[in-house]
């Protein structure tokens, strides 16, 4: 039990609140330890004013003997001196002592407590028997406290409690401790709500007053805290933390006023300039010489705010809530830096560093104390932040004081530090003894520049290791950074490299430009300190085209290339190879010409466009394309193929690759991810086009493979190297001006075969900028063909007999045409060549674009036509049309054999090819003999004959006449002039004459012309004449020389001309009438007369009689299809005939016209009636029919059943034969020309029966 | 008489954004397709005008307008009928020409350019003109040759959009129409 | 009130990037890049929480002596990140918020222009004027 005497010591974890005892000491001594014991065992329900959660608590409190100075005077606003209850103990039982004593005591007791109108009391009567045993006169035990609380607990009896025999161990006393117990705390609580609540109005009332003038927040925030204080003694930690809370937030609303302008008057004191900055103090709960600072204004904002935030931070210690005083710290700490500025509050240089960074370790160092590790590794998140602020202000304390420069610190910079160090004051007693305080730390820091790198490092690393372990990589990137800008401070590029390095590829990862341009600049300082070159060399190439850069940085950089590039030194002869990308890029690439394919010796050009990212003119020594050249599978095509022919590389059609560029810096890199460009490979056998094996190719490998160490790559080129290809494309000194550039390669080509190009290498003095990787693929093919003549006609078909146009076309190929070069066609009769000076030759170039016409020369010997062939140089066309005439053959065997001699040849006349014109074609093969190959080429051509002939012979009775007809077949119209028709054999008496009247004619295409001449002889006529037809004709088309008449001939064979019978018909109407009349009968009589006697012609089928006198039989019909004749009786018979000339036999029939007007005669014609060779079979069979003949006409039938009867009869007969097996008679019909019908055509006039008819037309 | 009420009753809604964006993605690509402005402007009012030839029956369906007497009263209906209608927009008609045969339409807000902004590389790009299109066609399917043209533009920073309207004569009912 | 505005992509290059004053650019340029490892922290584990409720603002990243750091993520993951100066205490939550939802509608018209393809950098003259209004903007 303390000496209530002396201002208590407020050192909140050993207050309790006050409660005094008065009355007998001893009674309350012999009871203290209990009731000290059992106070707080059990909670209690605190219900609390203004609507707070009601709190369960455990109630402590601090006894006291009882004092009138203990009271509060009023208006003191002391709590934790403040006496919340008063007890008066006595174990009095005598009602004679009561009277005499203990009753004055209370009373006096009683108002002093009166005075100062306390009403927290209470009388606790102790009552043992112990006592009473010594007692005479016993009262009852209820009189003495009914007494007291008649006397004095006048309507408030629970003011007085009995504790009996609190000495024994008895249930009863138990009973009674328990309740008195609970009594107190009640009392005690209830004590506690009444004063809190009144201190608490008692503060607000006072904050309310803070725009009055007078008003102080030290004052103010002395009376909150000692709120904060009570919460806290009564371990209400949460209720303690939001007072110091409302403060603070109170005190910073002030300060914001104040930057907005109004300022209160108190906030002068904490203006004033910061004269000590020893860091936040934690480790002790209380901070009391800062309390005391406060208390008499004399405390600076730090010193507010270091107690302020002590205090919370104990709270929240006591809270289990570590991270949160992190946290807050970290605010606090910027805060407090705002607010200084925002006060215009004067802070050494440095200071305000030196505060954060011992304030943020104090803060760490406290944590670490109160938490184990792994609590710690779980939540670095928290504390990180106060790491790298406690580095960056080392740092930044460093830099001030000079520790991070190459040479040491200057005087000046030592004076600063020993005033910063000055500010620190000494160490405080309670850190003394750890020997990592904060304090020692930064004093050693700043000791000397090696213990600051020492720490510095340590701090950095420290953070950057936390950041790594919570996955913030770009803070612990960005962290790096600022150490390599240390390490380059101290002239320490070696250490500094890779920390850039790993900054500059998170940012080139995320595509952050401007960072990236400047960590490359200080990665260019870095490696040029370093001496890398090479690195060095690339870094300037991305910074002199970097756009981010101002034009004078860019042209620095750039020149450092150059500088290098021509700075001669012999020791290092070895170049540096740098990326392309960075100093030029190829935009597109042309090709000339367009189809990227040239014939060995053609001159290609290729015209690259390059972009020059750099921002001055840059002399290249060289640019160089290297080549890779394979010689193709299908090389060897035939020449007519490449004409116009496209390389099948992605090609523009105007022969242009455009080339995609690379995405610039600061696109995502995810954006410029190429997609894989696959394609199908199939590998045929040469000889048969089989698929020997296929395969997928992926044509952009190389951009997919370059992708994954893309970012590194960036800054270390050293994976890209020239490769030397054997071919390569070149040009000189080229000046490549900053933007757009046309560089040219030419050259020449050489070897057949594909080319492709790989690489392209810019030199500029030492320096070699490298495109590793021309893509998309670019290939161009150079190719060697063979000269090669092609011979066409130029219209489709070639006629014979007339000059016809024929195409040469000559690829001159490799072959350069020399003088006296020329063609040799040998002749052929029947083909001929024919010459003229008007022959012109075209020389085309391979392109097909015309170079030069000049004449051509041709000879023609009898055995050779020679063509001299104009110069040509190789790979180019001669171009030249010659007229070739094909004779036509007078007439066309039926020779099957095609001789192949390089003569004529004749297929056989049947229609072929185009059957609508049907025109007998016939094939003509050249053989010329070219200057380039010992071989001679065999060019076949087609003509057709453009004529066809039909002959016919006619008769009159004896005459005869020859009729021929002449078809065009052609599309062409022709000229035709003197007709002849000759008689080969030349017999002396037959001779042909022309009936045909004009002797020029012109006949159209597809028209006929008629010729026609008359058989003349004398004597015996040739069984068989052999004619020849032959006529001049010439195309009408050329009216020039209408005299270029050609010959046509065409022979034929006619026999069995002379005329053997004529035939007459004659009929006359029924006796009596002079008029055939329709339906009565007529008599037809038809005469043949044997015109000739026995011929050659006929003697075949002559026949013997017995008596000499040969006949012949002849079979006639008579038939009418016109159906105007109803023929009677028979109309058909055989007759025999003398063979005698003049020999007449005449047949007589009935027929009946079955119509009017003139009717043509009936048709009669003869054959020859050849029985076999059997007379007496014959000879009944005649006889039957003869007088078959005369039945038939006594029987009048009607002309259908007659003929029908007859050919009954014939059938029967000719069944009977067949049907006896014997041989049929054979007829067989007269030649055209050995029968004339003389009555052929004539008509006869039939009227009608009757004229009925008339008659009633006379009637009518 | 039916199908005017049906189509007179039914006044669908759609997402106005949908529509924009829908309109732009049609430029855009326009753009992507021909190389120059001129191209495109010529694209938008074919478009257009394939679009007014049609659109005009279904105008006359739902709103059951007569015969418009003058040009006077085309221009009202057009503004305060077909745009409310289809557009939503009432645009005012002003700048009669003397003669009365030329108007333009006011648009102070453009459904078809929200959020659009031209890039410099499309000065020459009218991008509503397919507004322009819609009108002739419409017009000529009721025999009115007119010359439709965009006279201010909000994309081009002017403050208003203008649609300037010139007639230009009737076209007799026999003679086919338009050029397309 | 803003010092610096930024609209970062889902991977993370920055599609818009203003600051004022201009000449300490690159310190904000560095600032807003560090920012990304809360924004990711934040959704990594805010994002599994509030995975229904969409609250894409994710309040305050990180203060730093003179700057506040505040982010935005949009459910398409794209980034918005304004940093306020300290000096100016007076800035509530809410109004960062708003400046929030500002700039996200706006992003949100930049999108809708058909002449915007996704993923390039924002050239918007109304999106920068936006932005420019944001940061002159007194309080």
């Amino acid at each position: 039990m303390e000496s209530p005497e002396g201002k208590p010591i407020i050192y909140t974890m050993e207050n309790k609140p006050i409660a005094t005892c008065a009355g007998d000491q001893n009674v309350f001594t012999a009871l203290y330890q209990t009731l000290a014991r059992e106070l707080p065992r059990e909670p209690m329900e605190w219900r609390r004013s203004y609507g707070r959660p009601p709190k369960m608590i455990h109630l402590e409190a601090n006894f006291v003997q009882f004092k009138e100075e203990l009271l509060p005077s009023e208006g003191n606003k002391a709590l934790l001196t403040f006496p919340f209850l008063h007890i008066y103990w006595t174990d009095c039982c005598d009602t004679e002592v009561y009277k005499s004593s203990v009753k004055d005591d209370i009373t006096k007791w009683q108002n002093i407590l009166k005075n100062y109108n306390t009403v927290d009391w209470l009388i606790v009567l102790v009552d043992s028997d112990a006592k009473k045993k010594n007692k005479t006169n016993i009262l009852p035990r209820t009189s003495i406290v009914d007494k007291i609380r008649s006397d004095f607990c006048n309507k408030q009896s629970d003011r007085c409690v009995v504790l009996s025999d609190p000495l024994k161990e008895s249930s009863r006393s138990q009973e009674s401790w328990n309740a008195f117990l609970n009594k107190l705390r009640t009392l005690l609580l209830m004590s506690f709500t009444k004063n809190l609540g009144k201190f608490e109005d008692d503060m607000r009332t006072l904050r309310e007053k803070r725009t009055e003038p007078g008003w102080s927040f030290c004052e103010y925030f002395m009376v909150q805290e000692e709120l904060a204080f009570v919460f806290e003694m009564l371990q209400q930690y949460e209720d303690a933390l939001v007072q110091y809370d409302e403060l603070d937030a109170l005190f910073t609303q002030y300060v914001v006023n104040f930057g907005a302008g109004d300022g209160a008057k108190w906030l002068k004191s904490f203006c004033q300039p910061v004269r000590s900055w020893n860091g936040l103090i934690l480790r002790k709960p209380i901070d009391m010489e800062k309390r005391d600072l406060i208390q008499k204004n004399g405390a600076s904002l730090l010193d507010l705010r270091s107690y302020l935030f002590s205090r919370q931070c104990t709270l929240l210690i006591f809270l289990q809530r570590p991270w949160e005083v992190t946290q807050r710290a970290l605010e606090l700490l910027h805060n407090c830096v705002q607010e200084l500025r925002l006060l215009e509050v004067s802070v050494p240089l440095g200071a305000l560093d030196c505060w954060v960074f011992l304030s943020c370790l104090e803060v760490l160092q406290r944590i670490e104390g109160c938490c184990d590790r792994a609590q710690l590794e779980s939540n670095s998140s928290h504390t990180v932040g106060l790491w790298t602020y406690a580095t960056e202000k080392l740092k930044s304390l460093g830099y001030l004081c000079g520790l991070a420069s190459e040479n040491g610190p200057n005087s000046e910079d030592l004076n600063r530090t020993v005033d910063l160090l000055a500010g620190l004051g000494e160490e405080r007693p309670e850190t003394a003894s750890s020997l990592q305080s904060p304090y020692k730390i930064l004093k050693e820091a700043l000791s000397s520049v090696e213990t600051f790198e020492k720490h510095y490092l340590q701090q950095s690393c420290a953070a950057m290791e936390m950041y790594k372990t919570i996955g913030r990589l770009r803070s612990a990137r960005l962290i790096g950074k600022s150490l390599a800008e240390f390490y380059m401070r101290k002239g320490d590029p070696q250490k500094a490299e890779t920390f850039l390095q790993d900054a500059l590829k998170i940012y080139l990862a995320e595509g952050w430009a401007l960072p990236v341009t400047h960590t490359r600049k200080q990665l260019a300082e870095c490696q040029k300190q370093l001496g890398q070159t090479e690195n060095y060399l690339q870094t300037s190439s991305l910074l002199a085209s970097d756009v981010n850069l101002t034009e004078e940085e860019r042209k620095h950089f750039c020149q450092e290339i150059l500088n290098f590039a021509n700075c001669q030194d012999d020791n290092q002869v070895q170049k540096i190879i740098l990326g392309m990308s960075t100093f030029a890029q190829l935009k597109e690439l042309h090709f000339e010409p367009s189809s990227a394919v040239v014939h060995v010796g053609g001159i290609l050009n290729i015209e690259l466009s390059l972009f020059s990212h750099m921002p001055v003119a840059v002399l290249l020594e060289n640019i160089v394309a290297s080549v890779h050249f394979s010689i193709e599978k299908s090389n060897f095509r035939k020449a007519t193929e490449w004409q116009g022919k496209q390389r099948k590389v992605s090609l523009g059609s105007n022969g242009i690759i455009h080339f995609q560029s690379d995405p610039p810096i600061g696109s995502p890199c995810q954006s410029n991810m190429p997609s894989l460009e696959l394609y199908e490979m199939y590998d045929k056998s040469p000889s048969d086009n089989s698929l020997n094996s296929t395969g997928v190719i992926c044509k952009n490998v190389h951009l997919l493979l370059r992708r994954q160490e893309s970012v590194s790559s960036i800054e270390m080129p050293s994976a890209i190297s020239v490769e030397d290809g054997a071919q390569s494309l070149r040009a000189n000194n080229t000046l490549l001006q900053p933007g757009l550039n046309k560089i040219v390669f030419s050259t020449q080509a050489k070897d057949p075969g594909l080319y492709t190009l790989r690489q392209l290498v810019a030199t500029v003095g030492r320096v070699q900028f490298v495109l590793p990787h021309i893509y998309p693929i670019v290939q161009y093919e150079i190719y060697s063909q063979e000269p090669n003549l092609k011979v066409e006609p130029l219209n489709d078909n070639l006629l014979a007999g007339i000059a016809q146009r024929v195409k040469f076309t000559l690829f001159t190929g490799h072959y350069t045409i020399r003088n006296g070069d020329a063609l040799q066609l040998s002749n052929a009769d029947s083909l001929i060549i024919l010459c003229s000076a008007k022959y012109v030759a075209t020389i085309l170039a391979n392109t097909g674009e015309k170079i030069k016409d000049s004449t051509l020369m041709v000879q023609s010997s009898e055995k050779v036509t020679s063509i001299t062939l104009p110069l040509a140089s190789a790979y180019h066309i001669v171009e030249f049309e010659l007229e070739v005439m094909c004779h036509i053959p007078s007439s066309i065997p039926k020779s099957e054999s095609e001789r192949l001699t390089n003569g004529e040849l004749y297929r056989k006349t049947k229609e072929r090819h185009n059957p609508e014109l049907c025109m007998v074609s016939l094939d003509q093969k050249i053989s010329i003999d070219c200057p380039w190959s010992i071989y001679s080429t065999i060019i076949a051509l087609t003509f057709y004959i453009p004529f066809k002939v039909k002959h016919s012979l006619l008769s009159a009775g004896k005459r005869k006449y020859i009729q021929v007809c002449l078809q065009n077949m052609s599309d062409v119209s022709f000229n035709l002039s003197d007709p002849q028709l000759k008689e080969i054999m030349k017999y002396p008496n037959v001779n042909l004459i022309s009936m045909n009247q004009e002797n020029q004619q012109q006949i159209f295409s597809k028209q006929n012309v008629f010729y026609l001449w008359e058989l003349k002889w004398s004597k015996e006529l040739p069984s068989c004449l052999q004619c020849q037809l032959s006529v001049m004709f010439s195309p009408s088309s050329d009216e020039d020389e209408p005299n270029s008449l050609k010959p046509y001939t065409h022979d034929f064979i006619m026999e069995n001309i002379y005329t053997l019978y004529t035939i007459k018909a004659e009929i006359y109407p029924s006796l009596g009438s002079e008029h055939c009349r329709t339906g009565c009968l007529c008599s037809l009589e038809v005469s043949i007369m044997r015109i000739a006697e026995l011929l050659e012609t006929d003697r075949d089928e002559a026949l013997t009689e017995s008596d000499g006198l040969c006949t012949t039989k002849l079979m006639y019909e008579v038939v009418d299809n016109s159906s105007n004749w109803a023929v009677c009786g028979k109309s058909s018979g055989v007759i025999s005939m003398p063979v005698a000339a003049r020999a007449i036999h005449k047949v007589h029939m009935e027929v009946m016209p079955l119509f009017a007007g003139n009717l043509p005669f009936p048709t009669v014609r003869i054959f020859k009636y050849l029985p076999h060779h059997s007379i007496h079979m014959a000879q009944p069979d005649t006889d039957s029919l003869i007088e078959n003949d005369t039945l038939s006409i006594d029987k009048s039938l009607d002309e259908q059943a007659d003929s029908s009867s007859i050919r009954s009869r014939t059938s029967t007969h000719s069944a009977s034969s067949e049907h006896k097996g014997l041989p049929m008679p054979r007829l067989q019909p007269f030649s055209i020309g050995q029968v004339f019908n003389s009555s052929a055509g004539m008509q006869v006039l039939v009227v009608p029966s009757k004229d009925d008819h008339v008659l009633e037309v006379n009637v009518t | 008489m039916s199908r005017q009420a049906s189509r007179a009753s039914e006044s669908k809604k759609m997402n106005s954004e949908l529509f924009t964006l829908t309109y732009g993605a049609l430029v855009t690509q326009l753009c992507k397709d021909y190389e120059n402005d001129e191209e495109v402007n010529k694209q938008l009012d074919k478009m257009g005008y394939n679009i007014g030839v049609r659109l005009i029956e279904d105008f006359l369906a739902r709103s059951s307008v007569g015969r418009c007497h003058d040009f006077r009263e085309t221009a009202d209906v057009i503004a305060k009928v077909a745009f409310k209608m289809y557009l939503g927009i009432t645009p005012s008609v002003t700048n009669w020409s003397p003669a009365g045969d030329e108007f333009s339409l006011i648009l102070e807000s453009n459904p078809l350019v929200d959020f659009v902004e031209l890039p410099d590389n499309h000065s020459g790009l009218v991008y509503s003109n397919l507004l322009c299109g819609v009108l002739r066609g419409a017009l000529e399917m009721v025999q009115m040759a007119v010359d439709v043209k965009f006279a201010q533009d909000t994309l081009r920073g002017d403050n208003v959009t203008e649609i300037r309207m010139k007639f230009i004569k009737r076209i007799e009912e026999n003679l086919p129409a338009g050029e397309e | 009130m803003a010092v610096c505005i930024a609209v970062i992509a889902k991977e993370n290059y920055p599609l818009y990037i203003r600051s004022i004053p201009a000449e300490n650019k690159l310190k904000f340029h560095y600032m807003v890049h560090t920012s990304l490892d809360v924004v990711e922290e934040k959704i990594s584990t805010v994002g599994k929480a509030l995975v229904d409720q969409r609250e894409l603002y994710l309040g305050l990243l990180y203060p730093t002596e003179d700057y506040k750091v505040y982010g935005y993520v949009t459910n398409s993951k794209v980034k918005f990140v304004i940093v306020v100066d300290s000096s100016n205490t007076a800035l509530r939550d809410n109004e960062i918020r708003s400046m929030f939802r500002k700039l996200h509608n706006s992003y949100t018209d930049v999108m809708c222009n058909p002449f915007y393809n996704p993923g390039d950098t924002i050239q918007s003259k109304s999106f920068d004027t936006m932005v420019s209004g944001m940061m002159l903007q007194a309080c």
